[in-house]
């Protein structure tokens, strides 16, 4: 329960800096999602079902705070954390390479699985200008911050743990 | 094939599946139930965003001026502790007298505009998402907000109200690829829609679509709101006119516009709440 709260008060601090901030921390027109990141992350190091489960939860979270409608970045982000898990968990983690290709696949993945749900819904965004100049900017921009929080996000994980 | 059918997971992945592909479907149709449960999440994290929206406003401010005195300091090193200091004073003065030109335009804007009973709010965060491009303002229900209610700055139109809870409103604005409208080219009276851009290259312009390949429209010609649509009362100023093209099969011109208003630097807007009946007339 204590480390549900924990993490708990850092998805609502990611997720209100995001909302917030993330004009700040704009590239080329471009935010990252740091909610992605950290559902990436949790497939890399949790494996498909963390991966899965944090997807649906900062997902849906996601949805109800800022979202048009609910369902779609709690759909997105789930099969996103549980994709990662399924094909990222067995990797070696002590390269940041790893990492950050983990986050950029899975980014352009999420990206894919937004673009399908609104294609569905007929919003009809052009796939392939969506996809060079916004999809994959997105994902490398991602895959970036995935660098530089990896290692401080398995200290607090470890640290968390050992609580 | 069966094994898969058999696995316990697959059923739990399928019935997650469908169970958020039924919550998109049923959120995009009745928004009442969404706006009920989004209300109970962001009432308590209001003051949170508040507190972060403002910080980010003052070092967004902080930064920019600390930047133009980077010449100054390279070339006078003697002075760097001066400067500092000059730098410390200057960024208060500044927040005073950015404050001072805020409320300026705003009293203007109202004094401008008796027609337009009008609220202000303040913004206190925005979709995190590249797909979409809306606020959230710290007005609602309770303030006499409703749905699809304009809202606009002194400098022109922002967008309108999708979604309204009792303390707060979330803004669809008009630079969001899914926003429609309706306008007309002020000097020819010329209609089309204004729609957001998906293009990042063009992000945080918008296009005018749907004009007569007739239509003499050149660049810096201003675009109003036309008032068809019963949303955005007509006359207000949406922006200018940098680019004007003609479609591949020459039926329609379309164009590239600047929105008047500064997008990045929203901090205060109004919520146009009634038009006086008589102007209502006119439109």
């Amino acid at each position: 329960m204590k480390r549900f709260f924990i993490n708990f008060s850092i998805v609502l601090l990611i997720f209100t800096f995001q909302a917030t901030m993330g004009d700040f921390i704009k590239v080329l027109g471009i935010k990252p999602d740091l909610i992605l990141v950290l559902t990436c992350m949790a497939g890399l190091l949790k494996g498909k079902n963390g991966g899965g489960f944090a997807g649906i939860f900062v997902g849906l979270f996601q949805d109800i705070l800022y979202g048009s409608f609910i369902g779609l970045n709690a759909l997105a982000k789930s099969v996103t954390g549980y994709v990662v898990g399924i094909g990222a968990w067995s990797l070696y983690k002590g390269n940041l390479i790893i990492p950050f290709f983990v986050v950029f696949l899975g980014s352009i993945f999420h990206e894919i699985v937004v673009f399908c749900v609104l294609f569905a819904l007929s919003m009809n965004p052009p796939f392939i200008p969506s996809l060079i100049n916004t999809i994959l900017p997105f994902a490398f921009y991602n895959g970036l911050i995935a660098v530089v929080l990896f290692k401080p996000v398995k200290k607090l994980r470890l640290y968390f743990v050992s609580l | 094939m069966a094994t898969i059918l058999k696995s316990k997971s697959f059923w739990i992945i399928l019935t997650t599946i469908i169970i958020l592909v039924s919550l998109i479907n049923f959120s995009m149709e009745d928004a009442v139930w969404l706006t009920k449960i989004k209300d109970l999440f962001i009432k308590p994290f209001k003051p949170l965003h508040e507190s972060f929206y403002v910080f980010n406003q003052r070092l967004k401010t902080t930064v920019e001026i600390i930047l133009n005195y980077d010449d100054v300091r390279d070339e006078n090193k003697r002075l760097r502790k001066r400067v500092a200091q000059l730098e410390a004073q200057l960024i208060r003065l500044k927040e005073i007298q950015y404050e001072n030109e805020r409320l300026r335009e705003i009293l203007n804007f109202k004094e401008r505009n008796t027609k337009y009973s009008l609220e202000g709010a303040r913004v206190i965060g925005r979709n995190p998402s590249n797909w979409f491009e809306e606020i959230l303002i710290d007005k609602g229900k309770k303030d006499g907000l409703v749905l699809n209610m304009a809202v606009v700055t002194a400098k022109g139109l922002v967008g309108h109200i999708t979604n309204v809870g009792d303390h707060w409103a979330k803004v669809q604005l008009i630079i969001d690829p899914n926003s429609a409208v309706s306008g007309m080219i002020q000097r020819t009276r010329d209609n089309g829609v204004i729609k957001g851009v998906f293009e990042p290259e063009n992000r945080g312009l918008c296009r005018m679509v749907y004009l007569s390949p007739e239509a003499n429209i050149v660049p810096g010609d201003l675009v109003i709101s036309s008032g068809l649509g019963g949303i955005f009362p007509k006359g207000l100023l949406i922006g200018e006119i940098i680019k004007v093209s003609k479609d591949e099969n020459q039926l329609l011109k379309h164009s590239l516009l600047k929105p008047s208003v500064d997008f990045e630097r929203l901090e205060e807007v109004f919520v146009i709440k009634k038009i006086s009946p008589l102007e209502e007339d006119i439109f």
